[in-house]
Formats: C-alpha cells, sequence, structure tokens
C-alpha cells in the first residue's frame, strides 16, 4: 500500500503536475473526440467512483466489496428523484449524495467494527441482499426492466441535454473536480494523516491516543457521499438506472479499476477508471466474442510487473530514469 | 404427517449432495487461502475446467462418467501447477489486493477460452442411464445420481481426512500452515509443498465441478457465478481448516434447498442472511482454532 | 507523339471520373444491438444467422442502396445499450437500429431514440407497452402476455383445472404469470400454487419438488433461456412430472436449437411460442434448410433467428418508402403502421399503436425419427395485444 510522502500530504495548498493534467486531460478528450463523449461521460463517472473507493480502500484500508450499493443507492435516488419531477440536476445529485450519506452513516458503526474477511463478506452479503431487495421491490425500482424516461430540466436554464452528449461530459467533469479538489483537501489534513496511521498500524495509532473507529467511520461515510454522487450522474447522464448499478460485478469493476490504477494516492482511480473502461470498449468492439481475453491479459501483465498499479509503473520508470542521470 | 417427512428428506437428501460438491470445490481453496496465504479467486475456474474437459471426454472421447471425471481431476491438477509455478508463486509474496487483481485476470482469461472453445452456451452433461434413474427409498424418491455424488464425495473427504491427520505429509501442510518460517527451519521444502498442495487443491475443485456438473450446468460464466457461494464457504469456515469446511459447507447446501423448498420468494436472501449473522456472530468461522503467527 | 498521350492521359482520366461515379453506391447504416458475450450471447448468433438468411434471400441493397450493418453488443446491459446506442447514432450515422434482445434495453435506448429521431426495432423483447416508450419504436418480438393467455387456454382445452406456476422472478416471468392465472382462472380453473424464483438460482430441484408435492395437473413455467431453462426443465424431468402433468413453458425454454442441452426427459414439454420451426410454409421451409446447411445442424429456427429475419424485413420496408429521398424518421415510422405481410413465424401485421398481430403456436417436444422436436399442436390466429 503506497503513502503518499509527507510533502504531498502537508502541502495541500500547492498544485501538482498531476492536478494540472486532471483539468487538462478531459478538456482536451472533449475537443478532441466530440464523437465519444458518450464513453467519456462513461469514463469519468467511473472515475469519480474509483476515486471514492480509493478514500475507503487506499486510505483508510476498508475493503468492502459492496460499494456498488452506494452506487446504486445514488443512482436510483436521483432517477426517483427526476421522475417524480423534481429535475434539476444538481439538485438530484445532492440528494442522492445525502441519501448515502445517511445510510453509511447509519451502517458504518457497526460494520467497521468488524475487519479482513468478516468485512469483505459481510459487504457482500449486504449488498447482495440491496440487490435482490432491488428487484423484488420492482414497483419502485422498475425491477429487471429497470428505471427509465429520466428526464432533466436544462443546466442552469440555458444548457439543454443533447444526445451529442456535451453538455453531460462537461457536468460530470464538474462533479469529478469539485469532488477530487474536496477529497483531496480532507486526505492532506491532519484527518488525512490519522486515517493512514490507522492503515498503517491501528493498534498503534490507538495507544496514541487517536480514536479509530470515529476516523474510519467518517472515511466511510465521505466514500459512500461521493459513490452516491457518482450514482447520481450515472443515472443523470445515461438516462437509466439497471438493477446492475447493485450487482457485485460493479463492485469487482471499481476495485480492478482502482487497484490497476495503484492505491493509496487519489489519482490511481483517475488512471484505471480511463484505462480499464476505454481498453475494455476497443477489446469488445475488436473482439466482441473473446474481448475477455484480452483485459485478462492486461490486469496480469499490470501485477506481474509492477506493483502498485499503473502509478507504480510511472513512478518505477521516473526514478529508473532519474537514477540513470544520477549515474552519468 | 408423511408431507413433512417427506420435504425433510428431501432437504437432507438434495442439500447434502449440494453442499458436498461445494465441500470438494472449497477444500482446494480453504487450503490454498489457509496455507499460501493467495486469495485465489481464480480458484472456480479450475473447477469450471474440471467440468468442461470431464464432459468433452464424455460426449466427443466416449469415455465414461466415473473415468471421465477421474481424468479430468487429474489434468487438471497437472495443469495447475504449471500456472502456479508461472503466475502464482509470484503472487505468494505480493500484497493481498494484487492477489486479487491477478486471480480476476486469470478468471478472464478462462472465461474466454472457455467461451473460445465451447462457445457462449450451456454445455451440457449428460447422464449415464444407470444414475439417471430414480431411487425410491419409501419417504422420498430421488435420483440415483445425487445418491452417487454423496457416497464418492464423502469417500474423497474421508481420504483428505486421513491425509491430513495420519500421514507424514499432512503433517507437514499443518506445520507449514501455522507457522510457515517454523516449518522451513525443520527442513521441510516449503515450495514444492506449495506446488503440491496447489495441485492437490485444484484437482479437488476440478473435480468438483466435473462430479457436479449434471447438477450445476457449466457455462462460460462458471468462474464467478460460484465464486460467492465458495467464498461464502471459506470464510465461514476459517481458514486453513479441512474439517470445518464439510460442515459449513453441508449448512449452506441444507439452508439453500430448505430456504428454496419452503420460502421460494425469501430464498434469494436466506444464503447472505446467514453469511451476515454467522460473520458477525463468528468472525473468525464456525469452528475455529488458534493459530500461532 | 506528346499529343497523343496527353489525349490518352485525358481519356485515361475522363474514363476514371465517369466509371467512379457509378461503381460508389450509396451505403445506408443499420444499427444492430445485441448479445454477443454473457448469458444471452446464444441470441446473438441467432440474430447473425437470421440476419444472413435475410440477406441471402433478399440481397443486401433497398432502394437503391446498400445496407452496411454495424453490430454492438449490449453483454445484457440496459445502460451499456443506451450509451452504444448513441454512438451509434452520433459516431457511425446509422439510420435505425435493431436488435435489443431484453425488454430492459428497449427501455434504456427509447429516451435515446426519441432525442436522436431514429427509428428503432426490437427483434426478441417481449415485455408489454413497449411501443408506448417512444414514437419510434416499432415491436417484432412477441407479447408476453399473449403467450400467457394462450397456455391458458391450452390447458383448459385439455381439460386442466388446477395450475402451479413457477416463473423466474422478474418483470417477463412475472407478466406472464399473471397473464395465464387471470385467463386461467376467467375459464373456472384454480391455482394451486404460485412460486417466483429468484434469478440467481443454480439448483432449481427444490422447486421441481414443490410443484410435485402440490399435484397440480398443468404447470406453467417462464424461464430464461440457457442454463436456468436447462436445470429447471431437468430438474422437473427427473421428479418424473413431465409425463404425469401438462408442462407448458412460455419462455422459450427449449427451442428446437437448444433440444440438444437436454436429456430425454424433456419429451412432452409443451411451449407457446410466436414462432415454430415446423410452420408449412415455403419460406420457412427454406429458411430452415438454408440454416443448417450453413451454420450445421443444431442451427434450427428459433425465436432470436425468426424475429431477426423478420425485424430486419420491416427495416427493409421503412428504408424502401423512403427511396430517393433523405431519409425521414418520422415518415419511415408511418410507413409500416397497418404494414401486413408473410413473416417467416407466419401473418403478421403492424398496428397503428406499433404493437404487432401474429399468430401463436402451441408445440410439444416429441421425439420424431429419434429426434427431438418441438412439433406444432395448435395455432392462435391474429392475437392482437
Amino acid at each position: 500500500m503506497k503513502t503518499l510522502p509527507r510533502s504531498s500530504i502537508l502541502s495541500r495548498y500547492r498544485l501538482h503536475l498531476a492536478d494540472i493534467l486532471l483539468c487538462v486531460v478531459p478538456l482536451l478528450a472533449y475537443l478532441l473526440f466530440p464523437k465519444y463523449l458518450a464513453l467519456g461521460s462513461m469514463v469519468l463517472v467511473f472515475a469519480l467512483f474509483a476515486m471514492s473507493f480509493d478514500l475507503l480502500l487506499g486510505f483508510a484500508g476498508i475493503l468492502s466489496l459492496g460499494h456498488a450499493a452506494f452506487f446504486g443507492i445514488g443512482a436510483y435516488t436521483a432517477g426517483l428523484l427526476a421522475i417524480a419531477g423534481w429535475n434539476e440536476a444538481i439538485c438530484g445529485v445532492l440528494g442522492a449524495a445525502l441519501l448515502c450519506a445517511a445510510v453509511a452513516g447509519v451502517a458504518a458503526p457497526f460494520l467497521l467494527r468488524l475487519t479482513g474477511l468478516p468485512l469483505v463478506m459481510v459487504t457482500v452479503g449486504i449488498s447482495s441482499i440491496l440487490l435482490e431487495a432491488a428487484n423484488k421491490a420492482s414497483w419502485l425500482t422498475g425491477g429487471d426492466d429497470g428505471l427509465y424516461g429520466i428526464r432533466l430540466r436544462p443546466l442552469f436554464g440555458r444548457f439543454a441535454w443533447s444526445i451529442s452528449g456535451e453538455t453531460k461530459f462537461l457536468y460530470t467533469f464538474a462533479w469529478l473536480l469539485v469532488s477530487f479538489f474536496v477529497i483531496r483537501r480532507l486526505v492532506s489534513s491532519p484527518f488525512g494523516v490519522a486515517l493512514q496511521g490507522i492503515r498503517e498500524n491501528s493498534s498503534r495509532m490507538k495507544l496514541m491516543g487517536n480514536s479509530v473507529l470515529p476516523h474510519l467511520i467518517i472515511a466511510f461515510v465521505v466514500s459512500a457521499t461521493f459513490a452516491g454522487v457518482a450514482g447520481a450522474l450515472w443515472a443523470q447522464t445515461g438516462g437509466f438506472v439497471g438493477l446492475g448499478v447493485l450487482s457485485l460485478d460493479t463492485s469487482i469493476d471499481v476495485l480492478v479499476m482502482l487497484v490497476l490504477g495503484g492505491l493509496g494516492s487519489l489519482y490511481g482511480g483517475l488512471i484505471g477508471a480511463p484505462v480499464y473502461l476505454v481498453f475494455k470498449n476497443f477489446a469488445q468492439e475488436l473482439n466482441p466474442f473473446y474481448w475477455m481475453f484480452f483485459v485478462g491479459a492486461l490486469l496480469i501483465v499490470v501485477v506481474r510487473f509492477s506493483r502498485g498499479g499503473i502509478l507504480g509503473l510511472i513512478e518505477n520508470s521516473f526514478t529508473h530514469l532519474a537514477g540513470r542521470k544520477k549515474r552519468r | 404427517m408423511l408431507g413433512e417427512m417427506s420435504s425433510i428428506a428431501f432437504v437432507i437428501l438434495y442439500g447434502v449432495s449440494y453442499g458436498l460438491v461445494l465441500a470438494l470445490i472449497a477444500i482446494g481453496l480453504v487450503v490454498t487461502m489457509g496455507l499460501m496465504r493467495v486469495t485465489n479467486l481464480a480458484h472456480g475456474a479450475f473447477a469450471a475446467i474440471g467440468g468442461y474437459l470431464s464432459t468433452g471426454l464424455m460426449v466427443k472421447g466416449g469415455m465414461p462418467f466415473p473415468l471421465a471425471v477421474f481424468a479430468a481431476s487429474l489434468v487438471v491438477a497437472l495443469f495447475s501447477i504449471a500456472v502456479e509455478r508461472a503466475f502464482y508463486v509470484y503472487l505468494y509474496t505480493a500484497p493481498e489486493l494484487e492477489q486479487v487483481l491477478l486471480t480476476i485476470g486469470l478468471d478472464f482469461i478462462a472465461i474466454g477460452a472457455l467461451t473460445f472453445f465451447y462457445g457462449p452456451n450451456v454445455y451440457p452433461t449428460p447422464l449415464p442411464s444407470y444414475l439417471a434413474a430414480n431411487v425410491d427409498l419409501g419417504i422420498q424418491s430421488i435420483q440415483l445420481y445425487r445418491l452417487a455424488v454423496v457416497a464418492v464425495s464423502l469417500l474423497i473427504i474421508a481420504a483428505l481426512w486421513y491425509m491430513f491427520d495420519r500421514t507424514t505429509l499432512g503433517a507437514q501442510i499443518r506445520a507449514a500452515d501455522d507457522n510457515r518460517t517454523m516449518a522451513q527451519s525443520t527442513g521441510i521444502n516449503v515450495s514444492r509443498l506449495f506446488s503440491l498442495v496447489f495441485a492437490l487443491g485444484s484437482g479437488l475443485a476440478a473435480l468438483g465441478g466435473a462430479l457436479g456438473a449434471p447438477m450445476l450446468p457449466l457455462e462460460p460464466l462458471y468462474p464467478f457465478k460460484y465464486l460467492i457461494l465458495v467464498l461464502i464457504v471459506v470464510a465461514l469456515s476459517g481458514f486453513g481448516n479441512v474439517k470445518s469446511v464439510v460442515g459449513v459447507a453441508l449448512l449452506v447446501g441444507i439452508v439453500e434447498t430448505a430456504g428454496r423448498l419452503l420460502f421460494p420468494s425469501l430464498s434469494g436472501f436466506m444464503i447472505y442472511l446467514l453469511l451476515i449473522i454467522l460473520m458477525i456472530w463468528r468472525p473468525d468461522g464456525l469452528f475455529a482454532t488458534r493459530r500461532a503467527q | 507523339m506528346n499529343r497523343a498521350l496527353r489525349e490518352a492521359a485525358w481519356a485515361l482520366v475522363l474514363s476514371g471520373m465517369l466509371t467512379s461515379g457509378s461503381i460508389a453506391q450509396e451505403t445506408l447504416k443499420v444499427g444492430i444491438i445485441g448479445e454477443f458475450t454473457g448469458s444471452f450471447a446464444t441470441s446473438g448468433e441467432s440474430y447473425r444467422q437470421g440476419i444472413d438468411a435475410y440477406f441471402a434471400k433478399n440481397g443486401d441493397v433497398v432502394a437503391g442502396k446498400k445496407l452496411e450493418l454495424i453490430y454492438r453488443d449490449a453483454a445484457g446491459k440496459p445502460g451499456d445499450a443506451a450509451r452504444l446506442a448513441e454512438e451509434l447514432v452520433v459516431n457511425e450515422g446509422v439510420k435505425v437500429i435493431g436488435g435489443l434482445t431484453l425488454s430492459s434495453e428497449v427501455a434504456a435506448v427509447a429516451p435515446v431514440m426519441t432525442d436522436a429521431k431514429t427509428p428503432f426495432t426490437s427483434f426478441s423483447a417481449a415485455a408489454p407497452g413497449l411501443a408506448a416508450k417512444s414514437p419510434y419504436f416499432v415491436r417484432a418480438g412477441q407479447d408476453v402476455r399473449a403467450s400467457g393467455q394462450a397456455a391458458a387456454r391450452s390447458a383448459l382445452k385439455n381439460g386442466k383445472r388446477h395450475a402451479y406456476t413457477a416463473v423466474s422472478d422478474y418483470v417477463a416471468g412475472q407478466q406472464a404469470e399473471e397473464a395465464f392465472t387471470a385467463e386461467f382462472k376467467a375459464g373456472g380453473g384454480e391455482i394451486v400454487g404460485q412460486d417466483r424464483i429468484p434469478l440467481s438460482t443454480v439448483d432449481y430441484a427444490p422447486y421441481a419438488e414443490r410443484i410435485a408435492n402440490a399435484n397440480p395437473d398443468v404447470v406453467q413455467i417462464f424461464v430464461p433461456t440457457g442454463a436456468p431453462a436447462v436445470s429447471m426443465l431437468q430438474a422437473i424431468g427427473a421428479r418424473g412430472l413431465m409425463k404425469k402433468i401438462m408442462v407448458i413453458g412460455t419462455g422459450a425454454e427449449a427451442e428446437d436449437n437448444d433440444l440438444h442441452l437436454f436429456n430425454d426427459s424433456i419429451d412432452g414439454y409443451y411451449s407457446v411460442m410466436y414462432m415454430t420451426a415446423q410452420l408449412d410454409t415455403p419460406l420457412n421451409k427454406w429458411f430452415r434448410e438454408y440454416l443448417v446447411g450453413k451454420f450445421g445442424a443444431e442451427a434450427l429456427p428459433n425465436p432470436h433467428s425468426v424475429g431477426a429475419y423478420d425485424g430486419m424485413t420491416i427495416i427493409a420496408r421503412m428504408i424502401e418508402s423512403q427511396a430517393g429521398k433523405q431519409f425521414d424518421a418520422d415518415a419511415a415510422v408511418a410507413s409500416v403502421l397497418g404494414y401486413s405481410f408473410e413473416g417467416l413465424r407466419g401473418p403478421m401485421k403492424i398496428n397503428d399503436d406499433r404493437e404487432l398481430t401474429q399468430n401463436y403456436y402451441l408445440r410439444q417436444v416429441q421425439k420424431v425419427d429419434g429426434r427431438l422436436e418441438n412439433v406444432l399442436l395448435e395455432t392462435f390466429p391474429n392475437i392482437k395485444p
């Protein structure tokens, strides 16, 4: 598990190269690939989802295979709000985020008393039960058919949601940026440092007088809140919510994206999600039958050749180059 | 009265046969995760490959069912050694999440390969006629196949029991499981032991997949479909605890079957409720033992 | 010398310009969103077969335009289907979209198609009321309620009065069950048991046991094609129920191309579907021979390949109506309202509400010349949803 170097934790007001890239690359994509904006919006949604998961797993060290539960709650909430008539986009996201925070706040104090495999299995159990319940409550969720007809009022009264996807992309991007800076602020604070300390060695933290459980609960709630934001954005940009948002597959997908990108630095999810999704998209187009082969190979290669995912690979090559330069 | 007796008999007979197949698949994973500390999410792939190979041998090669099951398990066990040397040795020292990621990658490749060789459809496993017939046990009539599954599984599990408890190999495994460094310092070749245990576990999974194929149909997504169920059994039985695996798997099989028989609409929830309750009550597994680190 | 060369060069250039004009043919892109991986992958394969047959019979030029098909894999995820539909329209410029195996996919794609003003049709989706979701939707699949009703009518006709329903717990199964139940009760029958089976089920033996314990004389089944269908029907067969009572399926559990997945215990299984491989029309006979000839003995007609063929007929009609003009979606859809034709599945008519009036057939699995086949027993003509 990577720890952020001291300098980056404490220099919370300094802008790194990575932050600038985060602001610039999606805009470049927007300008260069106007025909792939639907894919782009999906990538941004999952990047946000993966980043929220990084807070939980990378920083607080809590492995949950049920994070899709909050993604799903966010998606269904935003969808239902829109269908019920409250179809202002931003309010929809805030409503979803609020509900997720509330649910997480109630569940966390009980859930986080467990650790390790028991915790993982309980998260699997809870999210599976939620999925089954959503299927049964088809009067609310549309069941297997899903929630459709999610239409939103033009953003700020001016920007219509066109099929070419410009508004959706920029809207999602804005949310991603805001969320990123909020979470970054959080993890660079003393709270964030304490969280990492707990992740490394919780008994020692307790000895030092830090309360462990409240820290974990806050991390869990914040993580759930932003997962809910991602889910709401998914519903709003896709116009449709299916049971898949709550499935184990989705939880596994976000885990794969995060670990692929690299844990513990907030940028991992932002790299892993695009790489995984774009690769998967083109593998599927290339060969709709055997694309799983290629994705599997990608995962194995990345794990085999680096510790810490893609970010680890990048870091290693930089230190490699720096090392070579020094020797000269 | 007869109705209830018949239902109870059904639950026991069908639940036990279902549970024992799960046990066969899960034992391998329990030992791997306990001994080698590898979270091997690709375990289900070995079960799937075993099932596919065995069915292929029957359908294309005309082999009789018992021979096909045995042959497939052997082939998979040998094949798994190659896989272990190629990928898993790297994982022994890797962090847990990297293990998860790599084994998920292996799952994807397995699914892609199965789709390539056998197509995306269900791959049906024909039962030999002497097993397909029903046996009337008075209160309940049951397919002879299910009884055969129970008998064969119990035999294999008894053999495993004996091996773990009474043989040197078993003692070595238990030693390495409890305390790897200590075991190494007494001269046990741990890396060769790992390969052997991995082959054993994968071969058992293949056996479970092949034996259970008429009951649990084969399709390319098999590795992911049964992953959760197997993980539930593993989690509930604690690590490295072979004896408890059987008990837990039987419990899971019976609860699943009883749930579906008696409360069909709620049956989707039951196994997860059981999981949550048991994990909170007994996080170390139902029959946990102390472990030295 | 130079002058001759120059003239020859001009001649070459001119002839090049003239011929290139006539070689270049206008193409019209059609998007097909299907399942090519995942649990429904066989339906994607069937779509390809049906479309292949359509082109073999009718050629790929409609109204002077060459049809170019672009396939995308939704892998059973409706959210992806919506995004793929958007991409097909925006990136590839498709004019019509077909495929869409699942009703949830139709629902997901509908708002996108309405915004994009693009006609679309589903080759297989079975939920009722889909046409209401978008003014650009035309159905080419079935309405599952009609199957349920026809099944109930068959049961009543056969003197059955005590029914058990066992359906998979999702919207399609629930609607089949509700339609069957209403019709069965209206005919004087009694429902002795009603099970909604979770989709996550792997071992169906307990449900077969429940049916046996309730002692009905007819069982209505609705289970997704593939592993669930195989498990459920084998469990019912293993319990000896297939011969004792009337087991009638409404969800394409055991279509002809899937019969090789089952053992002999499926003998006697009834089903209601909007097509039958045995339909005695020249077109159907040709279709059957073509599929088996090109794709192997297991490639018998099934609802998906038939749906694809008939769906392409509807799409072609839409395109034909726009011959010589710019493709106008509203006019294209309007052109098929009231369109009556002899489809692969029998006589078909597109109603004014863009739903489909078609025949439904009662079939039974029987051994014919040593092979299992769905034998046509009865036709329910022109059912309007």
